[in-house]
């Protein structure tokens, strides 16, 4: 049995590696294996599986790549994760995909999806277009057509059926990945010590770069050492992580961060790839399930807009979930819907009483040096008031 | 520089104009009246949103968006924005929502100069529709929770290519349910023959505003870009209303006849050029002189064709509104835009293509991911992307962009050889 630096160092390696790359290492017990790409924050990855394929996480590409073509096609003022992963498919990293699915969360995943869209020829290219209002009594019917639509077209071009029956067992592996990182989540937020922020997100991350198949006995195999091991109690200011919906920060700040002297209670990383507060009824039409649980077992999140659960609610439910002290707003450089959100937080926090502290990141981060000063000010001021 | 053609040619005012003003002011203090008779109750409306359901259940309709400009043109929102940016607005978010937010803070108007009305109206409810971002949401909500009124909106699938029954369906139920809540809250009850009449003067007012842009077809145009987001105005603050109607048949006339006897809006025209993207408020003047001076003219728009809609033909209100909402220019992913583009640079037989880089406008901007490099190569039109902003004269450089334009103009010429 892996322990758990063993875990994590697998993970950390996974998370590194570019979408191709991630495909090869998966093809080495499934040679024909071939990939498709999610692009945050939510794609339905059962009916990717269903359809044979692996769902692999564009996140972008950290800092591994240089951008050399899609620097010249994007404004400056544009997040890292558009930029690099536009530089994934114009550099040849996602060649051995289907395709990609991206989502209406904002005008840049918009303009991004048109531009893989036209520099992968011969890729399925999808852009979802998930409701924004849940409430309408079409909102389930018309959720459910849109999942169906994304079915139909990606069978057509496979040029094989993607049938419910695969789904829904597809759906129960989800739920079983889900169940358990629910479970690691909910005991990172009583015991904050035992799992380093870093960590976490590294095992979080590496399921989207394996088979769910591979991934549950890894994750399992996880839950079991964080759970019996002791570990010893360090002090800190227990804060919830905010912002980092989409774009996924470098870990090098998640270390920063706790090194700082902060321990992180729960954040919101890798949301959509755990969007689900509960499981998947896999019993019925498997379709009408994801789009009921989307527009009603979801996470709270930026791009999501829930007229009658506010997302300020959905923050300070987490920070009293978390037993958290205070929040740390990490929204990617220029990420508008995480800039505009914040605006709302600050004020509901303020009012609150629960102190905050914004630090926004990029892939190009370097050095985390003034990060650190800044954190380390903030806990300080809190642990010693 | 050869270009410059002698500004001692005068513009050609358009008559119109005048009435323009008086009818913009009732408007505006009606508004101002609505808000303080109790018996009056004041909506506030996204501009491309549902406004046909509030004026036909009898509220009368303020659109702050309008607001956001007027602080524009005014030069007042750099000043303003930093208020917006102390409660936690990025000082790069809309600018319409931060200078106007900023005002309320700074409890500053410029309605109270212009209007002689202590400032926007006090709102009963905010409705948004989100087909032209979700900024407006957050906006309005601001307003929500500072004036303890409801904010309830439209949410139609984003970013559509085609747009097919199912989506058009969604948002007719989104609509419905508005009319419902609306209804409930108010206690109101809706006379369906009332919204199909204040439909029908919204699309015929949206429909002779279309006729006044097309007549820009002709060479040399009669209105310029510069023109159009002055003469817009009715077709958005008063939609549903015969006022807009009748102003558009007096503007359509004027506007006809300069076509007949040849009148220019840029006399010896020279060039024709499409503007894509906003209006850069805070610097109209500036960028028309130029183009006056540069016998250009700024033929067509994007935004000002942003109101003119497919006509109404009967039947199902809530069905063309659902429609003419969810299909709209902005709502579009980038395939469509560029074929609406083609067609409007076919129709208006263009020259060249500006596309405004709006900073804190991401939705109406198109020039972040290469299409103005595309439709280069493609369709073999020069395109310049100016970078400034709608309503922050921050991020515009005027010395920078005035040179950018006489340098395109010259490549305009130098295409024409
Ligand atoms: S990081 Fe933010 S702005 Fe960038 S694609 Fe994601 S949601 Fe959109
Ligand atoms: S479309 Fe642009 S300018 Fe208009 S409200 Fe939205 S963000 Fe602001």
């Amino acid at each position: 049995m892996a322990t758990t630096p063993d875990i994590v160092r697998i993970c950390r390696e996974l998370i590194d590696l570019l979408p191709d790359e991630a495909l090869e290492r998966a093809r080495e017990s499934r040679p024909d294996l071939r990939g498709f790409g999610v692009f945050p924050v939510y794609a339905p990855v059962e009916i990717i599986h269903a359809a044979g394929l692996m769902p692999v996480g564009l996140f972008g590409a950290g800092n591994r790549i240089e951008l050399s073509h899609a620097e010249a096609r994007f404004q400056s003022f544009i997040c890292s994760i558009a930029k690099s992963t536009l530089e994934l498919f114009l550099g040849g990293h996602v060649q051995l995909f289907e395709g990609a699915v991206f989502s209406s969360i904002c005008d840049v995943a918009r303009n991004l999806a048109s531009l893989v869209k036209r520099n992968a020829p011969g890729q399925f290219i999808d852009y979802l277009h998930m409701p924004q209002n849940m409430y309408s009594a079409q909102s389930s019917a018309y959720t459910r057509a849109e999942l169906n639509r994304f079915r139909t077209n990606l069978a057509a071009h496979l040029g094989r059926p993607v049938a419910d029956q695969a789904i829904a067992e597809s759906l129960l592996l989800y739920n079983r990945v889900r169940r358990l990182l629910r479970a690691i989540y909910d005991h990172r937020r009583q015991n904050p010590c035992s799992i380093a922020a870093a960590d976490l997100f590294a095992v979080a991350m590496a399921g989207t770069r394996m088979m769910p198949e591979d991934y549950l006995p890894l994750l399992a195999n996880f839950f079991d050492q964080v759970r019996s091991t002791r570990v010893r109690a360090r002090d800190g200011v227990r804060v919830v992580i905010e912002g980092a919906f989409c774009e996924q920060p470098p870990i090098g700040l998640l270390e920063t961060l706790e090194a700082g002297g902060c321990l992180v209670q729960d954040d919101d990383m890798m949301i959509g790839w755990r969007l689900f507060t509960q499981d998947i009824d896999g019993d019925g039409d498997p379709l009408a399930a994801l789009a009921e649980a989307y527009l009603r077992e979801s996470v709270y999140t930026s791009v999501r807009h829930d007229a009658r659960r506010p997302r300020t609610e959905g923050l300070a439910q987490r920070v009293r979930d978390a037993g958290a002290e205070a929040v740390l707003f990490t929204p990617a450089k220029f990420c508008e819907p995480a800039l505009l959100d914040y605006v709302l937080f600050r004020s509901k926090l303020d009012k609150d009483g629960v102190p905050h502290l914004k630090v926004e990141f990029e892939e190009k981060m370097w050095t985390y040096e003034s990060v650190r000063t800044e954190v380390e000010t903030f806990a300080e001021s809190m642990l010693f008031e | 520089m050869s270009s410059i053609v002698s500004t001692v040619v005068n513009r050609i005012e358009i008559q119109a104009q005048q009435k323009l003003k008086e009818l913009l002011r009732a408007c505006f203090v009606n508004l101002d009246e609505a808000a303080r008779a109790p018996e009056r109750r004041v909506a506030w409306c996204t501009s491309v949103g549902p406004c046909e359901i509030l004026t036909a259940l009898g509220f009368d309709v303020y659109f702050p968006e309008n607001h956001g400009a007027l602080l524009g043109a005014r030069k007042l929102s750099q000043h303003l924005i930093p208020r917006a940016v102390g409660v936690g607005y990025c000082a790069e978010s809309c600018s319409y929502m931060t200078s106007d937010i900023g005002a309320t803070l700074a409890h500053a108007s410029p309605l109270r100069e212009v209007y002689g009305i202590d400032g926007p109206p006090k709102p009963d409810v905010l409705v948004y529709s989100t087909n032209q971002c979700r900024e407006v949401q957050d906006w309005m909500s601001w307003y929500g929770r500072r004036d303890g009124a409801p904010v309830l909106g439209v949410c139609p699938p984003a970013h559509l290519g085609e747009v097919t029954r199912a989506h058009i369906e969604f948002v007719r139920g989104q609509l419905r349910h508005l009319i419902e809540e609306l209804e409930r809250r108010f206690g109101l009850r809706m006379d369906d023959r009332r919204l199909e009449e204040v439909v029908d003067r919204s699309s015929r007012a949206s429909a002779l505003w279309r006729q006044v842009l097309d007549t820009a077809q002709a060479r040399p145009s009669p209105l310029t870009f510069f023109d159009g987001v002055i003469h817009m105005a009715p077709v958005i603050l008063m939609r549903g209303s015969t006022a807009a109607i009748d102003y558009y048949v007096t503007l359509l006339a004027e506007l006809e006849a300069r076509v007949r006897d040849g009148v220019a809006a840029v006399p010896d025209e020279r060039f024709r050029v499409y503007w894509e993207g906003m209006p850069i408020w805070p610097k109209l003047r500036e960028l028309s002189t130029k183009f006056f001076d540069l016998a250009t003219v700024v033929a067509a728009s994007t935004y000002c064709n942003s109101w003119a809609f497919e006509e109404y033909d009967g039947g199902d209100p809530l069905l063309w509104m659902a429609k003419t909402s969810t299909e709209i220019f902005i709502n579009r992913d980038e395939d469509t835009k560029e074929a609406f583009l083609e067609e409007m640079f076919r129709r208006f037989s263009i020259d060249g293509v500006i596309f405004h880089n709006a900073r804190t406008c991401p939705n109406n901007t198109n020039s972040r991911f290469g299409m103005p490099q595309r439709i280069r190569e493609r369709l073999g039109l020069p395109a310049l992307v100016i970078d400034g902003d709608l309503s922050d004269a921050r991020f515009f450089s005027a010395a920078q962009t005035l040179t950018n334009i006489e340098a395109f103009v010259e490549q305009l010429e130098e295409q024409a050889r």
